[in-house]
């Protein structure tokens, strides 16, 4: 057993505040063997405009922030799952690339390492589902996935995210947007007993824009520890991050949000939001939504909310003639709908919406 | 639009503030070991707990770290800060009896004008020591105390004891510790239950010898359904070495009791600003924090409310204003813990010429504080590519039954506003000045009146040039 302490945030703050890192107790790294429950679909597809090697030899990972110096050494040296997908031009009228990870008795711990790069005005939409299929066993996950867009190509990211809530869920992605590059990262946070997520987009070109939008959905005693930063540098970049959640039971989340307007990125516009809905007394959120800025002519804001369910909301429903239960739901699904709607596979949007049943 | 002429932002003009007096003192101690805290004690006369307090804080102090965040500290060398510097005169009841060049200062600074204008009690001290108070005659006969804090430790000693360093006790952090090893000077209020002091009290704390520190302690109790303003001013000369002031501010406010508290602080640019401030908030009372932050080299300041009483309600109206070589990290720390309480923070900066800002704030509702509404909005200006403007606020929320929102915006001054103003004739220097004016007149506007004056000449628009 040994203590593990990931995620820490850009910029510190007092100690007392309980948000610059989190700490995992009594953790111990597991043995990391062979990992052989990855499927792609739509491989054939594939063949005209992307080019996917499961068995690439990858450059050590140097992504501009990490979960932790000691996980990516794990990536660098016993990554059990690597994949190198590179988007080419014409790969723009392909179907979304769909890659599933299913964890289970077998395979309970996974070490993946992907690398996506985009040609010039490519195009491309990539699904990534982690499942598990045990309930049994304490299931592990440690990946990173670096992403390099090259000048005016667009890449929609999904991450989805149905471990079991006795696993960890520890998830990297370095997105790296070259001039009027597009890069949209669509997560969904249902698994894990730990969730520890760090998600950023370096905006170093002109005209480069990211979005990041979150959803997640905490139980028991799940713990979500969510780091997005968003590094601009390039002039007239934009980025948007909106993080949405609900909190049952004893779950907690951390949020740490960080737009880092930085010399250079003139004229950028940067905006985050995140919204934490508290369905339960012992149910605990933090936030820290920072804006860094040393540059001039930018346009910065964020905001950040935290309670229950409005009760002037519930009451309209109710008097509808809607169940106050079934108004709760209809509110929480309200909440996350503009999210959720940017999923276009059907099928798993519908497997999402089925996670999420409370 | 004319891109290429700047409205300038003068920097704030400190003449007033710069004035300097040969360095005299009767006593003076240098750095920070045992034996200079059981001088500074024996010095005082103070009774023995208030020396085993002192050592007690220098054992803390020794234990705790530097902060591992904010502002690089690395200026700091406790070895060469004279920890006490008594003034070479004792505390008087008449300007008429302190020391030519010492009235001379508080003088210049309107200090002995204000107390004849606006307000009802003035504390000056100078260096380590409090050398002149006063109080209205009226107030006295309300049984309200205002002293300077030695006094109090001899007079008032029983409630001194049983609320000093209470509501900041010594392990709070490194600073602190510090202080309560040799902490000196400073105020203590006492307004009696359902006592209302309509005109305010102010302590002015001017450090005038060079390398020195300023440790002066402030414990204001104002006792249920009573309200009181207090004032707190401060500033210094420049000089080449490092100063530092590690005040402490403890506040108690009673039931249904009310008081504010605002600070216009001015330290020069060599100063390290530690300071620490605190207030417990009892039942249906209010504190309400006012704060306008120009000076020092590095500030670290973050007053705290503590909501402990039901329906116990905070408000921070606070401005930061940094430029060249100074580094501002300020902002407000809330803990709800009552019931229905509430707190609602508006805070502003402006950065330029390389100067930096950080607001830093943390509001908490714990497990109990249900009906806890919380609001925070931060506006930042910045005002050159030079420059620097963070906004680090946390929140950690430990109950459903809460209203907590939080808002930040940071920006240059828009050209489409500028547009707008110019459209119903305006000129774009006047447009722009008039945005700067209207960006910090929330915060001047809760200052009294005469700060407010002085914040405006602060922040000194000259109208030739543009921003942007």
């Amino acid at each position: 057993m040994e203590k593990m302490i990931l995620n820490e945030t850009p910029v510190r703050t007092a100690r007392s505040f309980h948000i610059n890192n989190i700490e995992l107790k009594d953790f111990t790294m597991p043995e990391i063997g062979k990992f052989e429950n990855i499927q792609i679909h739509n491989c054939g597809k594939l063949a005209r405009g992307i080019e996917i090697d499961q068995n690439a030899k990858l450059p050590k990972p140097s992504p501009s922030h990490s979960l932790s110096q000691e996980l990516t050494n794990q990536i660098e040296l016993n990554a059990n799952s690597n994949l190198k997908i590179k988007v080419n031009v014409d790969a723009a009228e392909t179907e979304p690339i769909m890659i599933n990870y299913t964890l289970d008795n077998k395979n309970p711990n996974l070490v993946n390492h992907i690398s996506i790069t985009a040609d010039e005005n490519a195009k491309a939409k990539i699904y990534i589902v982690y499942r598990a299929q045990t309930k049994q066993n304490v299931l592990y996950h440690n990946g990173l996935i670096e992403v390099n867009l090259a000048k005016n190509s667009s890449m929609d990211l999904y991450l989805v995210n149905f471990l079991s809530d006795i696993s960890y869920n520890l998830d990297c992605v370095d997105a790296n947007l070259a001039e009027n590059s597009k890069f949209n990262l669509i997560t969904v946070d249902l698994g894990g007993k730990y969730s520890i997520t760090n998600y950023n987009v370096n905006l170093v070109k002109s005209g480069a824009e990211g979005t990041i939008n979150t959803v997640y959905l905490g139980k028991k005693d799940q713990v979500f520890d969510i780091n997005d930063i968003a590094s601009m540098s390039g002039e007239k970049t934009k980025v948007s991050i909106n993080v949405q959640g609900a909190l049952f039971d004893n779950a907690k989340k951390n949020f740490k949000g960080t737009i880092d307007f930085r010399k250079g990125c003139k004229k950028a516009k940067g905006q985050e939001e995140e919204f934490c809905m508290l369905l339960s007394p012992k149910a605990v959120s933090r936030g820290l939504p920072m804006l860094l800025c040393t540059e001039e002519a930018v346009d910065g804001a964020h905001s950040s909310a935290a309670g229950k369910i409005e009760g002037d909301k519930l009451f309209y429903l109710m008097t509808r003639g809607i169940s106050e239960e079934e108004a709760r739901k209809l509110i929480i699904k309200a909440r996350f709908q503009p999210i959720l709607q940017l999923i276009e596979n059907e099928e798993l949007k519908n497997e999402v919406l089925e996670k999420m049943r409370f | 639009m004319s891109d290429k002429k700047k409205t300038q932002v003068e920097e704030i003009n400190r003449n007033m503030y710069d004035i300097r007096n040969p360095e005299e003192y009767s006593y003076k101690t240098q750095g920070l070991t045992e034996d200079v805290i059981r001088e500074i004690s024996a010095q005082k006369n103070e009774p023995q707990w208030m020396l085993d307090f002192r050592l007690h804080a220098l054992e803390v102090y020794e234990q705790l770290e530097m902060p591992s965040w904010g502002p690089s500290l690395h200026e700091l060398d406790m070895d060469k800060i004279a920890t006490y510097v008594k003034p070479k005169t004792d505390m008087k009841r008449s300007w008429d009896d302190v020391p030519e060049d010492i009235k001379n200062t508080f003088d210049a600074l309107g200090i002995p004008q204000a107390e004849k204008e606006s307000l009802s009690g003035v504390g000056a001290q100078y260096d380590s020591e409090v050398v002149y108070h006063s109080i209205k005659e009226d107030l006295k006969k309300q049984g309200v105390i205002y002293t300077d804090f030695e006094s109090a430790v001899r007079d008032y000693g029983d409630i001194v004891k049983k609320y000093f360093m209470k509501c900041v006790p010594v392990t709070e952090h490194k600073f602190v510790a510090l202080h309560g090893a040799i902490w000196s000077g400073g105020s203590f209020v006492y307004v009696p239950k359902g006592v209302q002091v309509d005109i305010p009290l102010q302590s002015y704390f001017r450090l005038n010898a060079p390398g020195a520190g300023q440790f002066e302690h402030t414990l204001i109790i104002v006792d249920e359904g009573a309200s009181l303003h207090f004032i707190e001013g401060c500033s210094a000369p420049k000089y080449n070495e490092i100063n530092l002031h590690a005040g402490c501010v403890e506040l108690y406010v009673k039931e249904n009791a009310r008081l504010r508290y605002s600070t216009i602080e001015n330290w020069s640019k060599n100063m390290l600003n530690l300071n620490t401030k605190k207030a417990i908030v009892e039942k249906n009372g209010k504190i309400e924090w006012v704060t306008g932050s120009f000076g020092s080299k590095i500030s670290m300041l973050y007053p705290m409310s503590v909501l402990k009483g039901d329906n116990s309600k905070s408000e921070y109206t606070g401005i930061s204003f940094a430029g060249h070589g100074q580094n501002l990290d300020t902002g407000l720390k809330v803990a709800h813990i009552g019931k229905n309480t509430s707190s609602v923070m508006n805070a502003k900066s402006i950065s330029k010429d390389g100067g930096a800002c950080t607001f830093r704030s943390s509001v908490k509702v714990t497990p109990g504080a249900t009906g806890a509404k919380s609001s925070l909005s931060c506006e930042s200006l910045m005002l050159d590519d030079i420059s620097r403007s963070d906004t680090i606020p946390a929140n950690e929320i430990e109950t459903d039954d809460v209203v907590f929102s939080h808002e930040a915006k940071i920006g240059a001054i828009s050209d489409q506003t500028i547009f707008y103003l110019m459209t119903r004739g305006i000129s774009e220097e006047e447009a722009r000045a008039m945005i700067v004016r209207g960006f910090a007149s929330p915060i001047s506007k809760e200052l009294p009146l005469e700060y407010a004056v002085e914040m405006n000449r602060l922040i000194n628009l000259e109208l030739e040039g543009s921003i942007g």
